[in-house]
Order: C-alpha cells, then sequence, then structure tokens
C-alpha cells in the first residue's frame, strides 16, 4: 500500500522543495482547495520561505490523521502531540513564531495558528508590565513622555 | 543616525509588523486587562485592543463602580456594530442598583451589542436586584447566567432557532428563574431546523423543578411541531409552574385552534394547580 500514496512537491518562495504525502497537505484549507483545483505534481508557494515552509511541513506531518485500512483513522494520541507541540515551540525563536502565525494564517492552518498565538499570547501574560513586554518583544515607545502618561491614565485601572 | 536607528529597531520589533487582524489573533488570547494594558507599549498599538472580540470584564478588578461602569460602557460604544464573540461579565462588588441599568442598557432587545454578542456569560451575586434581563438568542448564540440563587425573570427571544437543545441548554445555565418569557419569530426555522429526536431532553434543567412559576410564550401559535412540543414541555417538567401564558393565531395555522388548544390541554401537566391561559 505504502507506494501508492500521492506525493505532492512544495516549493517555497526561495525554491525550496518539499515532497510529502497528499494528506500531509490537506491539513492546510489552502493547499487543499489548490491541489484539487490544480492537479498538478508541483505547487509554489510564493510567500512563504523556505525556512518556514520546512516548520510548517514538519507541524503538518505530525499533526496528519493516518487513515490505516480498514477505515479506521489514528493520529498520535492527544498527549503526545501536545508534548511534541511544546517542544516545537520551545526550540522556536519569537521572529519564527511571527512568520509562522503568518504563514499559518496565508495557508489556513487553524491548529498550527491557535498553537502559534497561544505562544505569543502566553510571553505577554508572564511580562509583569507593560515595559517588560516592550523589552521581550522588542518594541519601542514612539509616545512622547506626556502622550504616555496620557494613555496611562486613560485606563488607570488596567496598569496597578 | 536616527534613521538608522529606527530601521535597527523595527527589524527587531516584528510582532508590531504583523497585520492588525493577526495581532487580534494574539491578543485575543489574553485578559481584557492584560490587552489593555498593550494601548500604551507604541502608537502603533495604541487602538488595535478596542477591536478584540472576546471581552472579560471583572468588577474586583476596579476600584470603584463608577470606573467598572464607565470602562464597560466606553467599550460597548466602541463595539457598537462589531461582532462580540464572548462577553464575560463577572459582577460581584457592590451590589447596587446600577447594575440594573447597566444591564437594561445594554441586553434589551434593540440594543445594538447586544445584537452582536455570540456568547453571554453573567457571573454576579447581585442579579437579586435585576428583575428582568432580556437578550436575543440565536442560533450562534450561548447564553448563560450564573447567579447565586436569586430569582431573577428572563426574557428571552429566539432568533434564527433550529435547535430545540438550545433552550433546554438555556434553563440549565439559568439556575433560578421565576419568569420566563419566550418569544421567536421563526417557528418555521425551528420546524425546518429540527430533527424530532432533538426535542427529546434527557435531564430537566433544575430551574424547570425549582423556581420556574410563570412561563408566557408571547408569539402566537400557530400548530408548528417543535412549537407543540416545546409547550408540551414546559407542561410536563415545570413541577411549579402556575402559569402558562399563550397567544393563539388566527391566521396562517398549521392546525385549527381547536385542535391546537384541544392537544395542550390534553396534555398531563406535572403541576396539577398550573393556569393554562389562552389570551
Amino acid at each position: 500500500m505504502e507506494n501508492e500514496k500521492k506525493m505532492i512537491t512544495l516549493k517555497s518562495s526561495d525554491d525550496v522543495t518539499f515532497e510529502v504525502e497528499e494528506a500531509v497537505v490537506l491539513e492546510s484549507q489552502f493547499l487543499s482547495h489548490l491541489v484539487q483545483d490544480c492537479p498538478a505534481p508541483e505547487h509554489k508557494i510564493k510567500e512563504v520561505t523556505g525556512k518556514i515552509l520546512s516548520k510548517v511541513v514538519e507541524y503538518c506531518e505530525k499533526h496528519v490523521v493516518v487513515v490505516v485500512d480498514g477505515g479506521d483513522s489514528s493520529s498520535s494520541s492527544g498527549d503526545d502531540l501536545k508534548k511534541w507541540d511544546d517542544k516545537f515551540i520551545k526550540e522556536m525563536d519569537l521572529s519564527t513564531v511571527y512568520d509562522l502565525i503568518a504563514a499559518a494564517n496565508y495557508l489556513n492552518i487553524q491548529a498550527l495558528l491557535d498553537l502559534m498565538c497561544q505562544r505569543v499570547a502566553d510571553v505577554i501574560t508572564a511580562c509583569k508590565d507593560h515595559k517588560e513586554i516592550r523589552e521581550t518583544l522588542g518594541i519601542v515607545s514612539d509616545y512622547t513622555a506626556e502622550e504616555e502618561a496620557e494613555v496611562l491614565k486613560e485606563n488607570e485601572w488596567a496598569f496597578d | 543616525m536616527v534613521v538608522i536607528e529606527s530601521l535597527t529597531k523595527s527589524e527587531e520589533d516584528m510582532i508590531s509588523e504583523l497585520p492588525d487582524a493577526l495581532i487580534c489573533e494574539i491578543l485575543c488570547r489574553i485578559s481584557t486587562k492584560d490587552v489593555v494594558k498593550t494601548s500604551v507599549l507604541s502608537k502603533r498599538w495604541k487602538n488595535i485592543w478596542q477591536q478584540i472580540p472576546i471581552l472579560d470584564l471583572d468588577s474586583e478588578q476596579f476600584e470603584t463602580l463608577s470606573g467598572f461602569l464607565s470602562f464597560a460602557n466606553s467599550v460597548f460604544d466602541l463595539q457598537r456594530g462589531l461582532v462580540i464573540r464572548k462577553l464575560s461579565l463577572y459582577m460581584s462588588r457592590w451590589g447596587h442598583d446600577d447594575y440594573n441599568s447597566f444591564l437594561n442598557q445594554w441586553t434589551h432587545d434593540d440594543s445594538p451589542t447586544m445584537r452582536n454578542i455570540q456568547h453571554l456569560d453573567i457571573r454576579s451575586n447581585a442579579l437579586s436586584r435585576i428583575t428582568c434581563l432580556r437578550a436575543n438568542v440565536n442560533k450562534h448564540k450561548k447564553f448563560k447566567i450564573i447567579n447565586s440563587g436569586f430569582s431573577a425573570k428572563a426574557d428571552i427571544s429566539f432568533c434564527g432557532l433550529c435547535d430545540h437543545g438550545l433552550i433546554h441548554d438555556v434553563l440549565t445555565d439559568v439556575l433560578w428563574v421565576r419568569e420566563l418569557v419566550i418569544s421567536s419569530n421563526t417557528w418555521k426555522e425551528l420546524l425546518v431546523g429540527v430533527a424530532c429526536t432533538k426535542v427529546v431532553v434527557s435531564t430537566v434543567p433544575s430551574c424547570l423543578v425549582s423556581s420556574l412559576k410563570f412561563v408566557e410564550f408571547r408569539r402566537p401559535i400557530t400548530g408548528y411541531e417543535t412549537e407543540m412540543k416545546l409547550v408540551k414541555y414546559f407542561l410536563k417538567n415545570s413541577t411549579i409552574l402556575k402559569k402558562l401564558t399563550l397567544r393563539v393565531s388566527n391566521c396562517r395555522m398549521i392546525k385549527g385552534k381547536d385542535a391546537i388548544l384541544g392537544e395542550i390541554f390534553a396534555t398531563p401537566k406535572v403541576s396539577i394547580d398550573c393556569e393554562i391561559l389562552v389570551l
């Protein structure tokens, strides 16, 4: 059965190619439609770089639901997947996370989008105040001191 | 010099380069209080928090009642016309009558805010003061009121209701309801959309047993099967029901008026003293 699996080649914006099973591609709503509408063996994804696409492929390959003979479907168990997800995001710097958010949004992979957004949300929540958020995310304030004081005063309750 | 500096820094600050919609995706996973804090990060972030469709407002986080109310009111004003995916209101301090006017202002039938809330979750120990809570519930909406045991009147209008189970869900979540007013202008949809098996409800919501005394169907009944099942459901399950008020339509009827009323009056009532009033 193994050799009957349909393979599809994805090509990143910088021409890195990935050969994946069709089932992996189906994790992405965008790619599912693309593959259905245009049954070419190779698809170029101009909006995603090779570095990011390799992460997307890695994620989708792990999360793909494997349909085995007899119609039963199985995938890695919930706990295993969660552990894998945790490791997957822990090893990632924030700039990769942002790129993956944009890629998951573009390719329409909801679970990956959720995972990455939650990661950033956790980073923000862990900060004790807005100064720490700025530091962590590399945001530079362009407020003048007066403007900043005004914004702080507007919603004073949130900054205790 | 200034240009170079800002270039270097903008490279570092990649999150601010994400489109608003994706920043919102991130922020809707954060409590409203932390989201509001992001307004001070930089000018780019000043107003983004106002677009977040998930809000949790907790009176405990405010020093004064007026602070809580004015923030909630300003947020609702900003969100006017936008879809609020989930609104959680926790009102545990003060317990003044002010909550009453606040809720009535934002939850009455024609309130644009209310029409756009998909999931409303109210927790309060001050709901004893609320005599009437009105809400539109459509098929996408979840509706949940948890109070600490005081009776309230729930006035619920079901729009585009396709799933009979929703009524059960609403009643399950409303622990203590003395009076229930139901109006639905889409009984037809009810009929088309509902599978008969869904009408069978396995557990009886506790308010039907413990507190519900008055039920009123505001919309004239025309004899659709689902509609009849709902009326009978109250008769069969509300143990202390005192009065069930119905209106029977004179036009566009599925069944004759006599047939409808005959069927209703023939239904065994679990509350023997219950009066059925036909207007």
